[in-house]
């Protein structure tokens, strides 16, 4: 994408996407930014960086258990369970 | 709530105010179970993305299970436990950490547990190799993050609690919260870059 400076009206930074993102805006703001990202491939693209930046943290870092781990881990409950009964 | 899934935090919540239902009720076997692997593989994640140290990872995982079997059965407000069992992994994991700061780092590959769960296995070879490169390539850039902002990346984004849910996790503002959020994928951002 080919980089461009900011329009006047941009409400530049991550940050301000990041809140639009969380839907952590005031409603009426919500829907200035939804309106400016009709026209702004820029913003477009740092709302699509912070979706990415989450969404790689949903699909990399929440793993199943490795399989080792998680027979360890199993065994330890059904121990656990069975001292109880 | 199986490790892969990428759920919403009200389900999640759902999720264990409808196990602690269950197991409260008296006929809870399989979801004590549940609730008792969902705590250890939360530890897991925890000391390794959190913390930075698989080798402690052990001790967080018996002390979660150990704390969570003792407390589900006496819980009067389902509705909190999910707070209450990030609140206890936290602090489980951190106990962990200062019985072994003495200890040589060991900063293995985190995938040297064996092969992938089945579930969750690629394909073939090639894309197992290269999931397990992405998750390298992740975790590495997840540890540059300072711990304060670590941690509120791993609650919110990683885990999917609500700004509410990581506040009273972490005993900060929700303002505090959002704060270190946007700051923690901003330089998340720029360390995969």
């Amino acid at each position: 994408m080919t980089r461009r400076a900011a329009g006047p009206h941009c409400p530049v930074g991550l940050e301000h996407w990041s809140r639009f993102t969380d839907r952590d805006l005031p409603p009426d703001e919500c829907l200035r930014c939804e309106e400016h990202l009709k026209t702004c491939a820029e913003c477009r693209a740092r709302v699509r960086a912070v979706k990415d930046t989450i969404g790689l943290c949903r699909r990399v870092a929440r793993q199943a258990l490795p399989p080792r781990v998680k027979a360890k881990a199993r065994t330890r409950v059904k121990a656990l369970l069975a001292e109880d009964s | 709530m199986p490790a892969t899934r990428s759920s919403t935090s009200s389900s999640d919540s759902d999720h264990y105010a409808g196990l602690i239902s269950q197991i409260t009720s008296g006929d809870g076997h399989d979801a004590m179970e549940e609730l008792l692997m969902d705590a250890q593989a939360l530890a897991y994640r925890f000391s390794l993305l959190v913390c930075g140290h698989p080798q402690d990872a052990e001790d967080a995982m018996q002390d979660a299970l150990l704390q969570t079997y003792k407390h589900a059965r006496r819980i009067r407000q389902p509705k909190g436990f999910r707070t209450w069992l990030y609140r206890t992994v936290k602090n489980a994991c951190l106990m962990s950490r200062r019985r072994h700061v003495h200890e040589p780092l060991k900063l293995g590959s985190l995938d040297e547990d064996g092969a992938p769960d089945v579930a969750t296995a690629a394909p073939n070879p090639e894309e197992q190799t290269t999931a397990a490169a992405e998750r390298e390539r992740f975790r590495g850039a997840f540890r540059t993050l300072p711990p304060p902002y670590r941690l509120v990346a791993f609650l919110r984004d990683v885990e999917g609690l609500s700004t509410r849910e990581v506040a009273q996790v972490v005993g900060i503002t929700e303002a505090n919260v959002k704060q270190r959020l946007h700051r923690a994928r901003q330089m998340l951002r720029e360390a995969l870059a």
